[in-house]
């Protein structure tokens, strides 16, 4: 056996001393494994002692024997981190690993002639690890390409116009480097040390999963100097070459998703290419969803802190007039104001999507399920242009599948059925999107039967969800709406298609989730239409403020159809408990947001409610006592924490320009605990809920009111 | 005269640690456990430290973070044989300042603790 050239007579002799001592507690320690089993500190302990042999095996230059080490060591690691348990196979090849590490040492102290071949326990024990040990062979995944997004281009015009200098060194390691992980993390370190890193391919994220190629590149800014940079990238070991590539804030230095993923590894691209493609720029930057989550938090943030300063300069311009200094300082707060308006609407359009991206997904689905179901189908989506927050689209897209699922399957006849009653055989479905008082409605109309709602209310009273006496009594609308009932199957059977046990109370209740909400058209014979309604984002919601005892409330606008005074309307009390108010024929229970939300010490009594705001979720209307209205505005959604549980009748808060916070009332909810279907509703289908302007006249006309 | 602490379990890896440094002209003082490695920068106040990862009683990392407790300036090359890069880059982001592969080259020991002293 050939070692290496600087061991002497005396290293060899404590290095075998050490490995006796090392081997004596490997056999007693894999004995007492096999004997007691398995624990930590065994394990642990064993796993050290291996690992020290190997090293030291290593380092007097034994390569034989410290590749028996590492074959144990892995197997070792692999039970210590409890990928592996313990078993005889394990244990014998373990003690076969000690016999032959032993059999070298007694070789090197000239104890016994034969070297021993070690193939065969190296195999014995990879079989018993199982996987084989490449990790440190295998090349790993390739890091993505550097990623500048709007961040990282506003940094670096932030730093230019701070006079600062922005470097993009690409650092390529040897190719004998053994350890880029380590050696991109120490780049990477060095980088942010001695300035600001704002972007770098590897990421710090990949460098943890160890998908690391042999270039780093980055961007970064500092006070240093190239010169300097260069430098202390260059100390690193295994650092072969740091070039410098121009950092240009003209185009946006961004890289092309498509062309990157065919060049592929960095490894490839070249400093040359990297600079190409950093000249060359894009019009597109790709972003990171959640970075536009916080910004538009933060500018949320913002649009508080204006509204804030706006009011303590008008309190200031009130009681120091004509002083030059407050002057200047609303002008600069009209600015603020209007920059942050700017800003803000930036930001909601970044998060929009045009609502094609979710309906191009849906044209081969109606293909198929009109194909299986043998129904002749034309699909046509209208306004796939118009552009909806992208957590909106997240949020409608089971939804919708149920709702086209549901024409296919429910609404459209069969192509007999149809020429039957003098229809074209192709069905016509249209899924369409359009803008309405400042929500966007989607539309799922087909020209199939339309709702049969004697067969409705059979199916509700078969399932017992309603009483005959009851059903008997809706009107039509009413009867229409019956298919929200939760536990029902609107299928004559159950089929494949539609009976998946998601009924459309599931749908109402997701599209409520986001403050929206879904009405029904339907004509037997002629068709049906559902059509929702959504909010444009969901950052803010425009909302109704009341107050309610000591505290302020937001009720979103989409389920407020009006607000009336108590007083001026007839309030009866059945059952002792249930009050109900008759505006214009309709008997609407009033629920007293006091009983609710007890509004702690000096909070006004329940009796006091002088308003009532009408509210709307799907067919159940129910009218909410408050004490006073304010009138709409927007207000931004901060969701309450999970520390703050469910709170009941409660989806968020949001906080005011002066500092007050709002809860926001969940709606929906509310409704559906305490609400009852309107005894009359010939309105129902023309009241929808959508915010319009008659409502904000209405709204306001009531706060003329109370003035 | 710079004065390096050698921490290695194995008895073989500290003699070739301290013979090569001797040879370069450093003080050595040696400790062979995590706890005695703690204990002995407390008491010698090195000018740097060897540390190998992997040792009984207390780890190297653990021993990293103890000793970067009493001096948050201690410069610590971890020393380690080839295996896991994720223990390197955890020592790296505990305040190690380097790092040196087992079996070591005596030049790239020699230039990593120049680079500690320096």
């Amino acid at each position: 056996m050939e070692l290496a050239a600087d061991i002497t007579s005396e290293d060899l002799k404590v290095f075998l001393e050490e490995a006796e001592e090392q081997l004596q507690l490997l056999d007693d320690d894999i004995l007492r494994l096999e004997r007691d089993g398995a624990s930590d500190e065994l394990l642990q302990e064993i796993f050290r002692a291996a690992h020290t042999l190997k090293g030291s095996a290593a380092t007097i230059g034994h390569r034989n024997m410290a590749a028996v080490g590492h074959a144990s060591e892995t197997l070792l690691d692999r039970l210590r981190n409890g990928d592996l348990a313990v078993n005889t196979e394990i244990v014998t090849a373990l003690l076969h690993s000690l016999d032959i590490l032993r059999a070298f040492k007694e070789e090197l102290a000239g104890e016994a002639d034969e070297e021993p071949d070690i193939e065969a326990v190296v195999a014995e024990l990879e079989a018993a690890t199982g996987a084989p040990d490449d990790a440190d062979t295998d090349e790993p995944a390739d890091p993505a390409p550097l990623s500048i997004d709007h961040g990282v281009v506003a940094a670096i015009l932030e730093a230019e116009a701070a006079g600062d200098a922005v470097y993009r060194p690409i650092v390529t390691l040897l190719e004998s480097c053994e350890w880029r992980t380590v050696r991109a993390f120490q780049v990477v370190s060095e980088l942010s040390t001695i300035g600001t890193l704002l972007a770098c391919s590897p990421t710090s994220a990949e460098i943890e999963a160890d998908i690391v190629g042999r270039t780093i590149d980055a961007i970064v800014i500092t006070k240093v100097g190239q010169e300097a940079l260069e430098e202390t990238l260059r100390a690193i070991e295994d650092v072969g070459s740091v070039e410098f590539v121009e950092v240009s804030s003209g185009p946006s230095p961004a890289e092309d998703a498509e062309t990157d993923e065919a060049s592929g590894a960095p490894d490839q691209s070249s400093a040359e290419e990297t600079s190409h493609r950093a000249q060359r720029g894009s019009q597109t930057v790709r972003i990171d969803v959640e970075r536009l989550d916080n910004l538009a938090n933060m500018i949320g943030e913002l649009v508080i802190d204006r509204t804030r300063i706006g009011q303590i300069g008008r309190v200031l311009a009130s009681r120091y007039k004509d002083d030059e200094l407050i002057e200047s300082l609303s002008e600069t707060t009209g600015h603020l104001s209007k920059v942050v308006s700017e800003l803000q609407e930036d930001i909601m359009q970044a998060r929009m999507l045009p609502v094609g991206t979710v309906f191009r997904r849906f044209t081969r689905m109606v293909r198929d399920l009109a194909l299986s179901l043998g129904k002749q189908v034309e699909f046509i989506t209208d306004g796939e242009d118009t552009e909806i927050d992208r957590t909106v689209i997240e949020r409608i897209y089971d939804p919708l599948v149920h709702l086209l699922r549901n024409a296919i399957d429910h609404g459209i006849e069969s192509a007999e059925e149809r020429r039957a009653n003098g229809k074209p055989e192709t069905a016509t479905l249209r899924l369409s999107a359009y803008h309405e008082h400042g929500y966007i409605a989607i539309s799922v109309k087909d020209d199939g039967g339309g709702i049969d709602t004697e067969k409705l209310k059979q199916s509700v009273v078969a399932n017992g969800l309603e009483t005959q006496e009851s059903v008997s009594r809706m009107s039509r609308s009413e009867a229409v709406n019956l298919i929200f009932t939760p536990g029902l199957s609107t299928a004559d059977e159950t089929t494949e298609v539609s009976g998946r046990g998601v009924g459309m109370d599931i749908v109402r209740s997701n599209i409520e989730a986001i403050n929206g909400s879904i009405t029904v058209d339907t004509a037997i014979g002629v068709g049906t239409e559902l059509i929702l309604r959504l909010p444009l984002t969901l950052a803010t919601v425009n909302s109704l403020l009341v107050k309610v005892g000591k505290h302020d409330y937001a009720l979103p606008l989409v389920y407020v159809t009006e607000t009336i005074k108590i007083s001026q309307h007839t309030l009866t009390t059945v059952s002792g408990r249930t009050e109900l108010l008759t505006i214009r024929d309709q008997v609407i229970p009033l629920i007293r947001l006091h009983d609710i939300w007890p509004g702690g010490s000096g909070a006004g009594r329940a009796e006091d409610a002088v308003f009532a705001v009408i509210v709307n979720s799907g067919d159940k209307r129910v009218a909410l006592g408050v004490d006073s209205l304010t009138e709409p505005q927007e207000v931004v959604v901060k969701s309450l924490g999970g520390f703050m549980g469910e709170v009941k009748g409660i989806s968020g808060a949001s906080i005011m320009a002066d500092g007050r916070v709002v809860l926001i009332a969940d709606v929906a909810s509310l409704v559906n605990t305490a609400g009852r279907r309107p005894q009359r509703d010939a309105q129902l289908q023309s009241e929808a809920p959508g915010g319009s302007s008659d409502l904000t006249s209405a709204v306001a006309g009531n706060l003329e009111d109370a003035a | 005269m710079a004065k390096i602490l050698v921490v290695d379990d194995a008895a073989f890896m500290r003699m070739k640690a301290t013979r090569l440094l001797t040879e370069n002209g450093y003080e050595v003082v040696e400790a062979s456990t995590g706890a005695e490695a703690v204990a002995r920068f407390k008491s010698e106040r090195p000018d740097a430290v060897l540390l190998d990862i992997t040792m009984p009683d207390m780890d190297g990392i653990t021993a990293l973070k103890e000793i970067r407790a009493i001096d948050p300036n201690a410069r610590v090359a971890m020393v380690t044989a080839m295996g896991q890069q994720s223990v390197v880059v955890a020592a790296l982001k505990a305040g190690a300042s380097d790092f040196v592969v087992k079996p070591f080259a005596a030049d790239r020991v020699l230039n990593a603790v120049e680079k500690l002293v320096a």
